[in-house]
């Protein structure tokens, strides 16, 4: 789910960087760094416009400059029981990876509907349920979260498409 | 969620049910009771009329009556015979129509006057024997008098204990408690405890009931009343209850084995019943796994095949410990062998499934094949094996079915393949071992659990504390939610949901394994691992919820990157540590895994070890190397073994980024620390003209000092003997030392040292001189001792290169070239050819010249020439040596090499050696052309003359005369040199 959300980031600036400029620099740096990055909670989609820098105060001995930036973000947080679409990354036999943005699940084999079987003779071996739906690397799929694993900066998560209007998607 | 609520209306109900049952049983013998209280004095009223009524009215206190029809109506009507029909099978109609009499009899207590009439005419239709009838009839007669004659107070009472005691008997049965039994008092008689000996205790015990009896038909009293042992309990002792001492010893007085030394004591009145208490055994289920408790599977894991149906044996499934006669003395006398080995067997053979192959190497004539089709069961030596599984009928209590506790490492025999890839073992026989072993430390505060058998089945909560075996839980659902809850740990188990993040605790091989749960069922749960990606089943109760992330707990004696031993000849660097396996990379290549048992132990790494790579350059540790053709991969060497090498790359992914690879497969890149390399082996260090003490090459041409290697090839040559007291003697070399040799004269037995300098070899036989190698070594040495001059410097190398004999023995293969060329082994190394250029000169054909020809090519070589100039050929060799033009030539020296650079090398040395070395060599190339095989085949006059030169040189000088010449063109030229 989709959030905006204010958070702060302390910003360490190179004496270089100081000058008329300096507030361009940190913006820089801010979007470089946060944007995109994932807290092991959420993963920071876009950074708005207006944010708040704090006077900057130079760190003893090194030279550089900390900056407090205040800011808001949009943000991703995938929730257990949230429906997301994704895209196949890897087929193995028990089951199937899905990339949903900075979100990596894993599908087993117990969550796939019955109906949908590992194919390894295919080339490439993919999930299929000999009709219209196959899931191989490249395919579009809408999973629903069943648990998050987070870790310090990534999140990884256990889905599903054993539920109605899941699976691959006709595009 | 919806799952758990499911679940728990499915389990809820459960208990409700439970309280039903168990709540109304205490009830209904009251309710009876009444039933019954009243049915005397109702029941007899009642007629088939009101039987629907009464049924009705009972429905509501006896709804749990479970008793057909035609038992309600004996509950109604007959109320003494209640209790008693409870016992009484029903056997047949015969039976039922006899309950009929009995309702008929109830009838005739209410007007005894048509009892008769109408059960003589029933009895009479079903044709009952009449007298029987009368019988029982008389016999309920006198049951109803006397019913009638007690008092209702009194009839109550009654049934109150007869129900009570049914209750005692299924509360026994139920074994939900001891009953209190009649306790021994005082006054019965004492039991007296005897000795006898061990083992024997039935047989005394048999004997004193024999005298027992004897007793009792002689018409005696006997004051003994009974006697008992406790088998395996109190081995050693019988008991006899007797009334009196001295009755007890009347009895027991000569028994054999009985041991009446010690005064028999008493037992003490509370202690007696203990006599009798047996010791509860964990019942025996198919299945299930058990260890046996003696013989020579002692201790082993056994899963039980069968339990058979007398309760006293059972046929457990073992995995044999044969060593199929290997041990087996063959010498040893029929006699001997049938001797059972006594005591504990010392070194059983190790666990192994049977294999018939073995067994018909040494013992076909003790096997047969019995079964047939896919299971195939051996009998081998009188045991049954089926699928490599010893099926052996034990008793009982040679099992143990407490405390099994099976390890891992045993069940991977028992692992049969599991259709729901349960990894192929069967869990729930190993849940059901395990579970006895589980204790309230697997449950830690914060887990929430469910209890899945007992009263409280289905209830869920929250740990809170656990102690011991009882865990305290705060259920969270239902009823009861908030409440603190103390449940036996036995009943518990823990509750995930799809999707935790959980951590393997214990009691499975993923031991500390994270990962995601994909699948409930039961028990079992499916997760996926976070290491590996690979999904894996194991028990809730194994679970925990995980906080941390993945980490390997590791115990394992081995590290990533070990250098393991396999076997006595095979080694392997570990690629894989998992829990149970190490992944291991031969020295073949091949990856093969391994349990940690099957790896003895670390190899460690050898720091000294070295290998050749394809150059003939020095690999040690550490060093990058790379294949040469292959896949060219490229690596740090991390192991040396024996000639292969085991390196690590790490941008590979495969096996770990190590493979293997011969040493002499592999060019080397880079060595540690700088050490010299291909390419170029550091000749400077070897180089004998450099270790000269004023060292540089023009400064000095002075003849290195001869290094000797290997066996001199003077020893056992037959010499004379120069100059000296002793000069013109002939003789034996019989040892070399650094310039002399020990020579055994023929004169004399004497061994005198004499300078090699001094000797000349002769042929044993003509008695004509021979050169040693090319034959002229004795010269050129000689020359070369002159030593100071540039001349001996230059006859001198030339010396060793061809005759090197001279000095050094060898000659030239040997060391001495090496010491020129300053190779290693130069000698070889020209061999090998090019590098070493002098030798690369000198070694074989065509190659080698060229090499030299580069040498010459090399500015410094021209400066080498100007050595030649000074030393004349000889010493300008040596600058021609050494790329760096120190040693260039030098080997062969003098003309020859001369000639050859001239002829290669630009039009310089041409000049130079134009006049001298050219017509020095003229000749002598040409004879060497002729003797070497190839390259003087075809210009030996040429140009290429140094390929002549140099191809011949070696080979050519010292075994041919062709040599001969050279030296003198050179003596003829340079005189002085060879004094």
């Amino acid at each position: 789910m989709f959030f905006i959300k204010e958070l702060e980031k302390t910003i360490t600036l190179h004496p270089s960087y100081f000058g008329p400029t300096i507030r361009m620099h940190i913006h820089r740096e801010l979007l470089q760094k946060e944007e995109g990055s994932n807290t092991g909670t959420f993963t920071v989609v876009c950074i708005l416009d207006s944010f708040d820098i704090s006077d900057g105060q130079v760190v003893p001995g090194s030279g550089a400059a900390e900056y407090t930036v205040h800011y808001k973000a949009i943000v991703w947080r995938p929730f257990k029981g949230e429906v997301v679409d994704g895209i196949v990354t890897s087929v193995v036999r028990s089951g199937f990876f899905v990339s949903c943005g900075s979100l990596e699940c894993f599908v087993s084999r117990a969550m796939i509907p019955s109906e949908i079987k590992y194919d390894a003779n295919a080339t490439p071996p993919h999930w299929t349920d000999n009709n219209d739906q196959i899931i191989e690397k490249g395919t579009n799929i809408r999973v629903k979260i069943k648990g998050i694993r987070s870790e310090v900066d990534k999140q990884f998560a256990v889905a599903t498409v054993k539920e109605d209007y899941l699976g691959p998607l006709q595009s | 969620m919806s799952d758990y609520e499911s679940d728990g209306e499915d389990f809820n109900p459960q208990p409700e049910v439970d309280e039903d049952d168990v709540a109304p049983s205490d009830p209904r013998p009251a309710a009876a009771d009444d039933d019954e209280d009243d049915a005397p004095a109702a029941v007899p009223q009642r007629n088939n009329a009101d039987d629907d009524e009464e049924e009705d009215e009972e429905g509501g206190e006896e709804n749990d009556d479970e008793q057909d029809d035609d038992d309600e109506e004996d509950d109604e009507d007959d109320v003494v015979a209640r209790p008693r029909k409870k016992k009484r099978p029903r056997r047949n109609m015969f039976i039922e129509e006899e309950a009929e009499v009995d309702e008929d009899e109830d009838e005739e207590e209410e007007g005894d006057d048509d009892i008769g009439d109408e059960v003589h005419p029933d009895d009479l239709l079903e044709a009952n024997p009449a007298d029987l009838d009368d019988r029982h009839h008389r016999e309920l007669d006198i049951q109803r008098q006397a019913q009638q004659n007690i008092d209702a107070e009194e009839m109550a009472r009654r049934m109150d204990e007869k129900y009570r005691r049914r209750e005692m008997m299924s509360a026994r049965r139920a074994a939900t408690g001891a009953i209190p039994a009649a306790q021994p008092t005082v006054d019965d008689p004492p039991i007296w405890v005897l000795k006898c000996r061990p083992t024997k205790e039935r047989e005394v015990i048999f004997s004193i009931m024999k005298r027992i009896d004897e007793k009792i038909r002689a018409g005696q009293p006997c004051g003994v009343v009974s006697a008992f042992e406790r088998g395996s309990v109190m081995p050693g002792y019988i008991y006899v209850e007797a009334s009196t001492k001295q009755d007890m010893l009347e009895v027991v007085e000569g028994v054999i084995h009985l041991f009446l030394g010690t005064p028999p004591a008493s037992i003490n009145v509370k202690e007696r019943p203990d006599l009798l208490r047996k010791r509860r055994r964990t019942p025996l289920e198919e299945g299930k796994f058990v260890r046996m408790t003696r013989g020579l599977y002692k201790g082993d894991l056994a899963k039980i095949y069968e339990v058979n149906a007398n309760g006293l044996d059972c046929t457990v499934q073992l995995v044999p410990r044969l060593d199929y006669g290997v041990n087996e003395d063959a010498n040893a006398a029929e006699s001997a062998k049938r001797k059972r080995p006594f005591g504990r067997v010392v070194d059983r053979p190790p666990q192994k499934l049977f294999n018939d192959v073995e067994a018909k190497k040494r013992h076909m004539k003790h096997l047969t094949m019995v079964g047939s089709g896919s299971q195939k069961i051996y009998n081998y030596k009188g045991d049954d094996y089926i699928n490599g599984f010893l099926i052996k009928e034990v008793k009982i209590n040679h099992v143990s079915a407490e405390s099994v506790n099976p390890r891992m490492d045993e069940l991977q025999y028992f692992a049969a393949p599991a259709e729901d890839g349960t990894g192929g073992i069967d869990l729930l026989a190993v849940q059901a071992a395990q579970k006895a072993s589980q204790s309230g430390s697997s449950f830690v505060h914060g887990d929430s659990v469910e209890v899945y058998d007992g009263e409280q089945k289905g209830l869920r909560g929250i740990t809170v504390t656990s102690k011991g075996d009882i865990v305290t839980i705060r259920v969270t659902e239902g009823e009861l939610k908030g409440r603190q809850i103390d449940t036996p740990v036995r009943t518990l188990r823990k509750l995930f949901r799809d999707g935790d993040h959980v951590k393997v605790i214990g009691g499975s091989k993923y031991i500390d394994e994270v990962g995601m749960i994909t699948r409930i069922k039961d028990d079992k749960i499916t997760l996926l691992c976070d290491s590996t990606q690979e999904e894996i089943t194991v028990f809730s109760k194994d679970l925990k919820r995980a906080a941390d992330s993945a980490t390997l707990g590791q115990d394992s004696p081995f590290d990533l990157y070990d250098l393991v031993q396999i076997d006595a000849s095979t080694v392997g660097c570990v690629i894989r540590v998992d829990r149970e396996v190490l992944r291991v990379l031969d020295q073949q290549g091949n990856v093969r895994t391994l349990l940690h048992t099957q790896v003895s132990n670390t190899v460690g790494r050898n720091n000294r070890a070295v290998a050749t790579d394809r150059d003939g350059s020095e690999i040690r540790n550490d060093d990058t190397v790379k294949e040469h053709g292959g896949e060219n991969r490229q690596g740090k060497v991390i192991y040396i073994h024996r000639g292969q090498l085991f390196i690590q790359n790490r941008e590979l992914v495969e096996n770990a980024g190590v493979f293997v690879t011969r040493s002499t497969n592999v060019v080397t890149m880079a060595a540690k620390s700088g050490r010299a390399q291909a390419g170029g082996p550091d000749l400077s260090g070897l180089n004998p003209a450099l270790q000269q003490p004023n060292g540089g090459l023009g400064a000095s041409m002075a003849p290195p000092p001869t290094r000797s290697f290997g066996r001199d090839r003077m020893i056992g040559k037959t010499v004379t003997i120069r100059k000296g007291p002793y000069k013109g003697l002939l003789g034996i070399v019989k040892d070399t030392m650094n310039d002399e040799a020990r020579i055994e004269l023929h004169t004399k037995n004497k061994q005198i040292s004499i300078k090699k300098d001094l000797l000349t070899v002769k042929d044993p036989v003509t008695g004509n001189s021979t050169d040693i190698g090319g034959g002229k070594f004795p010269n050129r040495s000689r020359g070369g001792y002159g030593g100071a001059t540039p001349y001996n410097g230059g006859g001198r190398t030339p010396g060793p290169s061809w005759g090197g004999g001279a000095r050094n023995g060898p000659s030239w293969g040997g060391a001495t070239p090496a010491a020129n060329s300053g190779s290693r082994t130069p000698g070889w190394g020209s061999g090998a050819g090019g590098r070493t250029p002098g030798w690369g000169g000198g070694g074989d054909g065509s190659r080698t010249s060229y090499g030299g020809a580069t040498a010459y090519g090399g500015a410094t070589s021209y400066g080498g020439a100007t050595a030649y100039g000074g030393n004349d050929g000889s010493g300008t060799s040596y600058g021609g040596f050494a790329p760096g033009a120190r040693t260039p030539a030098p080997a062969w020296g003098a003309g020859a090499s001369s000639t050859s650079k001239s002829n290669l090398a630009a039009p310089t040395p041409a000049a130079y050696a134009a006049p001298t070395p050219a017509a020095y060599s003229a000749p002598t190339p040409g004879g060497y052309g002729a003797y070497s095989a190839p390259t003087p085949g075809g210009p030996p006059l040429d140009a290429p003359t140094p390929g002549n030169y140099n191809a011949p040189t070696p080979g050519d000088y010292y075994t041919t005369p062709a040599a001969a010449p050279t030296p003198g063109a050179w003596g003829g030229d340079e005189d002085p040199r060879y004094d």
